[in-house]
């Protein structure tokens, strides 16, 4: 080795072992944040310190607040906040879904968001006993119901959602508005009992990825056509319909699904269709039916399943 | 003798009497006012028995109508199935051909569920729907859509029907007997506690049919009326744009409204119901 080559092997070995001790002392004082967990429930997370990050001379400001929840930042004229919400409550009213939120830690805020399947009919955030923002259909653009995934989930996005201040008498209030961004979860419906199919159902898988399990528990019945025939619907508490229509022979002549979409089988539909029950029931089987999106044909769903129309 | 010769015709005059008094009066439809008050009175409390005939109906009186539609769904409240909701549809007309005059009823009956699926120690006649209160949940008012608008109205009849057959405790439709009456009905948005009938013009409301008739399987005021009677509108449904299409099953076309009679939680619940076109 000349000496040329090892002074070079020298300085390689003070600039490694320096960078090491920068790389070392700079992971200590500047901590990497942590990818949190998906959010799960009411879990609340204790806000950590990392050990030596500050000085004990220093007045500590408030630390930020982990939320294993379901975060959302919250602008209120200016003022930016973290909300940290719980998982979302689901109750049904009639034909109106509530998705409600109630603040785990941070800033006490409430978010109650009223819809039609994807369609929102109003939102409301509260904080505290008089801070009151609404708005209602139109509106309420900024707030995005998405479809089911594949787990059932509806994702509901916040994209700067604005909503307006109101009086404690529920009028509007030309003040302020409360900007909100973030994402909600819904809870799969058949984890809901008031919302998971009794006894009947049938799932919905499309093209494109999206799953969910139809229950007719917005109500079954029959329309007769201006041809005489009875075609039977079924509809979900998300104001879609399965229907069906049925000639003299008892087969199925078109099924068709009407929601945020409309599909169609027009022809050969693979449903079996039972003859009246004792007690007045028919069944109607659906075996890999495959139902094609009516204006483009671009997507297609395929159904399974079991649905009862009863006695009426 | 004076009072001989009279003791007949004084027996055939309250002969007569008792007989008016027990026969079933005459059916008849109310066309409801399209201006001035609302709401016109049918068998207020304490209500008056036989009813009188103002808006009564018989089945028979759906003889020349057809029914073209039928449903029945489940009447939620705060995530709890409270009651059933039986929803028609007939048209005028004979044999299975609706005539051309358009003429459709829109009819709509509930029975309230008087099996409690909730806490032990709730109430046991019902399914209890509130965390706060341990009330069965109690119609007042049903309002639904109808054709017509404030600027133009368009004429709706209304009648009622107390049931068939059977008795109140009957499960079927058709048979199963209300309790209560028809006490008011009128084109307006507001029911009890929200409006005094008759109300005056702002509260009237052209788009909307309101039928007042509490239905309510464990009531308070101690008379219960598991089934409403039903309550039928009539209109011209006109062929919607020549798709032969009169009627549709809409969102948010009928509406039950809990008033708080017996200091009842007031309570909305809007849902899915048929709809002239």
């Amino acid at each position: 080795m000349t000496m040329r080559s090892r002074i070079a092997l020298v300085l390689l070995v003070i600039c490694g072992t320096g960078a090491l001790a920068y790389l070392v002392r700079g992971r200590a004082e500047h901590p990497v944040t942590q990818r949190l967990a998906v959010p799960n429930a009411q879990q609340v997370v204790p806000p950590e310190v990392e050990p030596g990050a500050r000085s004990n001379d220093a007045p500590a400001p408030a630390p930020p607040v982990r939320c294993a929840g379901q975060r959302v930042r919250v602008v209120i004229g200016g003022d930016e906040q973290d909300a940290c919400f719980g998982e979302t409550r689901t109750v049904q009213n009639g034909s109106v879904r509530l998705y409600e939120v109630e603040a785990m830690q941070g800033a006490q805020y409430s978010l109650r968001i009223e819809a039609l399947g994807s369609a929102v009919l109003s939102a409301a955030l509260r904080g505290g006993a008089s801070l009151r923002f609404r708005c209602e259909k139109g509106d309420c653009r900024g707030i995005v119901i998405g479809r089911h995934d594949v787990e059932g989930v509806r994702t509901i996005a916040l994209n700067n959602a604005a909503l307006s201040e109101v009086r404690a008498d529920g009028s509007p209030s030309p003040r302020a508005v409360a900007t909100l961004t973030g994402e909600l979860r819904t809870v799969p419906e058949d984890r809901l009992p008031a919302l998971a199919c009794a006894g009947q159902g049938v799932s919905v898988v499309t093209s494109d990825g999206s799953a969910s399990t139809f229950c007719p528990n917005g109500g079954a019945g029959f329309e007769i056509g201006a041809d005489g025939h009875r075609r039977y619907r079924f509809t979900n508490l998300d104001g879609a319909s399965i229907l069906i229509g049925v000639d003299d022979d008892h087969h199925a002549r078109r099924v068709e699904y009407e929601g945020e979409e409309v599909l169609v089988c027009a022809a050969a539909c693979r449903v079996r269709v039972s003859r009246y029950s004792a007690a007045g029931e028919r069944t109607f089987t659906f075996e890999g039916t495959t139902l094609l999106e009516a204006t483009m044909g671009q997507r297609n769903a395929v159904l399974n399943g079991t649905l009862i129309v009863p006695s009426l | 003798m004076k009072t001989s010769y009279m003791f007949p015709y004084a027996w055939l005059l309250c002969a007569v009497v008792a007989l008016f008094q027990h026969t079933p009066a005459q059916a008849a439809w109310c066309t409801l006012p399209d201006t001035g008050n609302p709401i016109i009175t049918v068998n207020p409390k304490p209500f008056t028995v036989p009813p009188p005939s103002t808006c009564l109906l018989t089945y028979a009186d759906l003889s020349d109508y057809i029914e073209v539609a039928s449903r029945q769904a489940n009447i939620t409240v705060s995530g709890v199935v409270v009651g059933t909701l039986y929803d028609r549809v007939w048209c005028k007309g004979t044999g299975t051909t609706c005539d051309s005059s358009n003429t459709y009823i829109i009819g709509t009956r509930v029975r309230m569920a008087e099996t409690p699926v909730n806490f032990p120690g709730r109430n046991p006649n019902c399914p209890v729907w509130s965390g706060t209160s341990n009330d069965c949940f109690e119609i007042n008012n049903f309002f639904r859509n109808i054709r017509g608008t404030n600027a133009s109205p368009v004429t709706a009849d209304v009648g009622y029907i107390m049931g068939g057959s059977g008795t109140a405790n009957d499960t079927d439709p058709i048979d199963a007997v209300a309790v209560k009456y028809l006490e008011y009905t009128g084109k307006t948005y507001k029911g009890l506690n929200q409006v005094t009938p008759p109300g005056s013009s702002t509260d009237r409301d052209n788009t909307k049919v309101m039928f007042w008739a509490d239905t309510n399987v464990f009531d308070p005021d101690g008379e219960n009326s598991q089934w409403s009677p039903w309550l039928l509108v009539r209109q011209n449904c006109p062929n919607d744009g020549g798709t032969g299409v009169h009627y549709q099953l809409g969102n948010f076309a009928i509406k039950y409204w809990q008033g708080g009679e017996e200091t009842q939680i007031p309570t909305n619940i809007q849902a899915q119901a048929y709809v002239c076109k």
